[in-house]
């Protein structure tokens, strides 16, 4: 977090550079693309995670139990970033994006491992 | 999504509270009276009041009884006594359904059947998946609530630069907005960590529900081999030729020379078969890993093989014992309880701020539906847990189905609970509702340690004359709760007197307010 950002508080801000409340379709995009697409990006990047580690010689089963439990804080942050980040067009095509990367380039680790 | 990260966060962490908070209390409340479980079971049980017996008993004494339950069960189960549990527990998988039984470990006598879920089978399953088991509905909406728990600390911590400096700062004589304020970033605070790590392990435990990604990617469509890699189990195929198991003592004694430790599980699968394979787990009563560390054998006691222990795979065991709380440490027990109600009241506290800074406007109507469901799943919860201890008393022992009436009981008066809350709020008398539902808890609570004295005789100086501390204990927590409800009732009551509330008198139903000062 930036100093900057710390000592923003709301009354401070000119109102014209004020943003007004989101309009609700505004929000809903881009719950939609946090909660789901957030999903997607997770399972994708924790799918080619364990295929990585299995690669480098990391017995299947730890390989999977420690992408796993890497998940949930990348979850967490992803959660975080999406609401946090300015641009909602930037939140969609990444995660909705990103997860259909991950998953797709998991389909082709898996083909080859 | 704002110009400010911390007004994102605030956002975030205001929306994500309204939404899954109600959800986040009911769970963490049936966490808190999970953590004393096996001995809200003893109370609720009394057939199950047995003394604990330290002498190991023998399995093969018991194997004619057990056997002749089996039928022709092919897998089964049996959960040696403890000291919080005293008496073994048979389980297996018949054709009309699961079976379970309770054996005295004196006399090898079946208990018969409590006629009650106590609080293995109803409070601690309703703390992680509500009850509602179709298509795992349930747990998801945990699971949800779980993340939604993460994001709210984080961003409470992200919103509150100045956290750390209010910790020093309680005004509990304030208004009820500032008392709310300190009392909640008070409770972030001392308690920052294991709310943390508490759902965020409980996330961990049902990864394979929640993100099977990495099993789905190294093990596609066979995510039972996973399961048995990871703990290194040994299994047999089915031959098709029947066998008879041999001595379980002697399988049972040569798995705690390895451990030395106790023993607490016994799994035995194609138990009718000749390469049925017998599976001892040690208990962890000594050590926060879940790790039971697996030993197998085949029906003639020769040994298979023992649980792999590799890195990833103990550090999954460590987290899985946070959350599972299995080890034996009172204090640390008791301050698990206490820790999840001060989750419940975090969150409460976080609802009460929201509606306060809400209410010197004209009440929307979305206010008053939040007021009212945070009524019913904070104190009403309360009261329809005690009304469930009220009814497991007050059912005779012999009722058809009696297990199913105490859960009847609770939902018709946690229902009851939403209705009288809805209508006092409705009716623009939200303080109202929050007292008479406090006097409610203060009655049930306070009914139970009377009732359960009448129908077993074990009053509390006779439980706790005789050392049988689980009753004694949740007699104790009864009361303590039959008293905070008093106390909070009163006080409810005269800042009803004194405080100069501005009550609508606007009934249009306004938009509900999306800026948050």
């Amino acid at each position: 977090m930036r100093p900057e950002m710390i000592a923003a508080d709301k009354n401070k801000i000119p109102r014209s550079r004020r943003t007004a409340t989101p309009r609700k379709w505004a929000i809903a995009m881009r719950a939609i693309a946090a909660v789901f697409g957030g999903y997607g990006f997770v399972w994708g990047a924790v799918a080619c995670l364990t295929l990585l580690l299995i690669a480098i010689g990391v017995p299947r089963s730890e390989s999977v139990i420690i992408a796993t439990l890497l998940g949930f804080p990348l979850y967490l942050f992803i959660l975080l970033w999406a609401f946090a980040s300015r641009s909602l067009v930037r939140v969609s095509f990444a995660l909705i994006g990103g997860a259909a990367g991950l998953i797709g380039l998991s389909r082709v680790l898996r083909g080859l491992i | 999504m704002f110009t400010t990260l911390r007004q994102s966060m605030t956002w975030l962490h205001t929306w994500s509270g309204v939404t899954l908070g109600v959800i986040l209390i009911v769970i963490f409340f049936m966490g808190a009276l999970s953590v004393f479980d096996r001995e809200i079971d003893r109370w609720m049980a009394p057939t199950t009041r047995l003394p604990a017996r330290h002498a190991s008993i023998s399995l093969d004494a018991l194997r004619p009884r057990i056997d002749a339950l089996l039928a022709d069960a092919d897998q089964w189960r049996l959960v040696l006594p403890d000291a919080r549990a005293p008496f073994l527990q048979l389980g297996f998988r018949s054709k009309s359904g699961p079976r379970n039984f309770a054996i005295n470990p004196a006399s090898g006598d079946i208990l018969p059947d409590s006629g009650t879920l106590g609080a293995t089978r109803f409070f601690y399953p309703f703390h992680y998946t509500l009850l509602i088991r179709a298509f795992n509905i349930g747990p998801w909406i945990v699971g949800a609530a779980a993340m939604a728990m993460l994001v709210l600390l984080t961003s409470g911590v992200l919103i509150r630069t100045g956290l750390f400096a209010n910790f020093f700062t309680y005004r509990p004589k304030g208004p009820l907005l500032r008392a709310s304020q300190d009392l909640h970033a008070v409770m972030g605070v001392i308690g920052l960590p294991f709310f943390f790590v508490i759902p965020l392990s409980g996330l961990v435990i049902f990864s394979a529900v929640y993100l099977p990604a990495g099993i789905d990617a190294a093990y596609p469509g066979k995510a039972n081999v996973f399961f048995d890699e990871a703990v290194g189990a040994a299994r047999l195929p089915k031959s098709g030729g029947p066998g008879v198991i041999g001595s379980l003592d002697a399988m049972r004694s040569s798995a705690e020379r390895r451990w030395g430790a106790e023993a607490e599980l016994l799994l035995v699968t194609n138990a009718r078969d000749a390469n049925a394979v017998i599976e001892f787990r040690r208990n962890t009563k000594d050590r926060v890993s879940h790790d039971g560390e697996p030993i197998f054998f085949d029906r003639a006691g020769q040994m298979l093989g023992q649980g792999a222990n590799r890195p990833a795979r103990s550090t999954l065991d460590f987290i899985w014992g946070v959350h599972l709380l299995r080890f034996e440490h009172w204090p640390l027990r008791w301050l698990y309880f206490v820790a999840g109600l001060g989750g419940c009241a975090l969150i409460v506290t976080g609802f009460v701020i929201w509606l306060e800074k809400r209410k010197t406007k004209p009440h929307p109507t979305g206010v008053r539906f939040v007021e009212a469901l945070l009524i019913a799943a904070s104190v009403g919860l309360v009261f329809a847990t005690g009304g469930f201890f009220v009814a497991n008393r007050l059912l005779p022992q012999d009722t058809p189905s009696r297990a199913q009436w105490e859960t009847v009981a609770f939902f018709a008066l946690w229902a009851a609970s939403v209705v009288h809350a809805g209508q006092r709020v409705a009716a623009g008398q939200a303080q109202g509702a929050w007292r008479e539902q406090a006097w409610a808890v203060c009655i049930m609570a306070g009914a139970a340690p009377v009732l359960n004295w009448i129908t077993t005789g074990d009053h509390l100086a006779k439980s706790l004359a005789q050392g049988q501390w689980a009753v004694a204990g949740v007699d104790i927590g009864l009361l303590a709760a039959s008293f905070v409800a008093a106390m909070a009732a009163r006080r409810l009551g005269r800042a009803g007197e004194t405080a100069s509330r501005v009550e609508p008198q606007n009934r249009r139903s306004a938009q509900v307010e999306t800026d948050h000062a």
